[in-house]
């Protein structure tokens, strides 16, 4: 699915696929630091939002 | 009457005469010669009406698929359609016992938008293709084109010009057709370009489309009853809506939605009124497929019917990505 949406024009860093068990809270954590930080980097998305 | 098409009657009319199906599905010429439509035949009157020539170019299974008849039926079939049975025959949509498959070798369909600036297609009598070219024959004169000028693109890489199941082969095996053309290749270097690049390629296309579901209702993978497009608009975040988003979101899901199960046959992107590429979609993710399973091509042989689709099993080797 990643790879699909890499394919129509998403930028890659968007997008994560990540397994983390209930047990794994650093993991969790961590994860949603680092997906969060490349977010802002990026800036807002452009792509399928015309219709709001 | 081309050879072809006296052998499609005979075979027809014969497998009617003696009980052997109720029905046979065939072709039967439209409003001029180059124009071609399907063909219930269920009497010998109606077989009379088959014919075979580079025009038949619908694909006949997936009219077959669950809940649309009942009788014992046979159906004739190319190289790209006989794929389509192995996909329904899979998919449960058809019982093995319960069909015929009439396989014909095919050396390409002829794509009448592609000829219609060079011959005026109301005259066409006959076309035969080689692998050399076209050679198309109206009733002032003959025209000689390349495969590239008339054939629809999807023939132009074909890999199965022969039918890869079928209960009898009717006509002479076809022998390696010339590629003229590598889809994968074009897939690979869209692929490798830049994200605003691909942006802007698939938004121009996407924005084009008519959400006429054309792709769907050709499509060999697509027969769910209940297709989740056909809900109600407001009862679900699916929206029916002809935006760009929308229709975005339609093509990625249904792409996504035959993921593994794609034969291949373009019938999608051939029925497209306006021309979107789909089958660069399915078919990008049908190399990931392959990539990520080791699956190869599928629907190749009638053993293949038997390999379930990789995103419908689970195998502890499986890759895992998301670790």
């Amino acid at each position: 699915m990643k790879r699909l949406l890499e394919y129509v024009g998403f930028e890659p860093e968007r997008l994560y696929v990540k397994w983390i068990s209930g047990s794994e809270g650093q993991k969790f954590a961590d994860t949603a630091t680092e997906i969060t930080e490349n977010i802002k980097k990026l800036g807002p998305n452009k792509k399928m939002r015309d219709a709001q | 009457m081309s050879k072809e098409t006296e052998l499609v009657r005979n075979k027809a009319k014969e497998l009617l005469e003696d009980g052997d199906v109720e029905l046979v599905v065939g072709y039967e010429e439209g409003t001029y010669p180059s124009r071609t439509t399907p063909l219930f035949a269920d009497t010998l009157e109606k077989a009379e009406r088959l014919i075979w020539n580079p025009f038949c170019v619908n694909s006949l299974p997936k009219l077959l698929s669950k809940g649309h008849f009942e009788d014992k039926l046979a159906v004739f079939v190319k190289g790209c359609d006989s794929r389509t049975v192995i996909r329904l025959l899979q998919d449960n949509q058809l019982d093995r016992d319960e069909v015929i498959v009439l396989g014909i070798p095919c050396n390409g369909n002829v794509d009448l938008d592609k000829i219609k600036d060079k011959v005026d297609i109301t005259t066409i009598i006959e076309v035969e293709v080689t692998n050399n070219g076209v050679n198309v024959k109206t009733e002032g004169s003959t025209e000689e084109l390349s495969r590239e000028e008339a054939l629809y693109d999807k023939c132009l890489d074909c890999r199965f010009p022969n039918p890869v199941i079928a209960d009898e082969v009717i006509g002479n095996e076809v022998s390696e057709l010339p590629k003229n053309k590598n889809k994968d290749d074009e897939v690979a270097s869209l692929a490798n370009k830049s994200v605003a690049e691909k942006n802007e390629f698939w938004e121009a296309h996407f924005e084009r489309c008519l959400r006429c579901y054309a792709c769907r209702n050709a499509c060999s993978a697509c027969t769910c009853r209940d297709c989740l497009f056909d809900r109600d608009e407001r009862s679900t975040w699916l929206a029916k809506g002809k935006t760009l988003s929308d229709n975005e979101a339609f093509h990625i899901t249904r792409a996504f939605h035959v993921a593994g199960r794609c034969v291949d046959c373009g019938e999608c992107e051939r029925v497209c009124p306006v021309g979107i590429p789909v089958q660069k979609l399915n078919r990008k993710i049908s190399l990931d497929m392959d990539n990520l399973f080791g699956i190869g091509e599928i629907a190749t042989s009638e053993d293949d019917i038997d390999n379930p689709p990789p995103l419908g099993t689970f195998l502890t080797e499986d890759p895992e990505e998301f670790m």
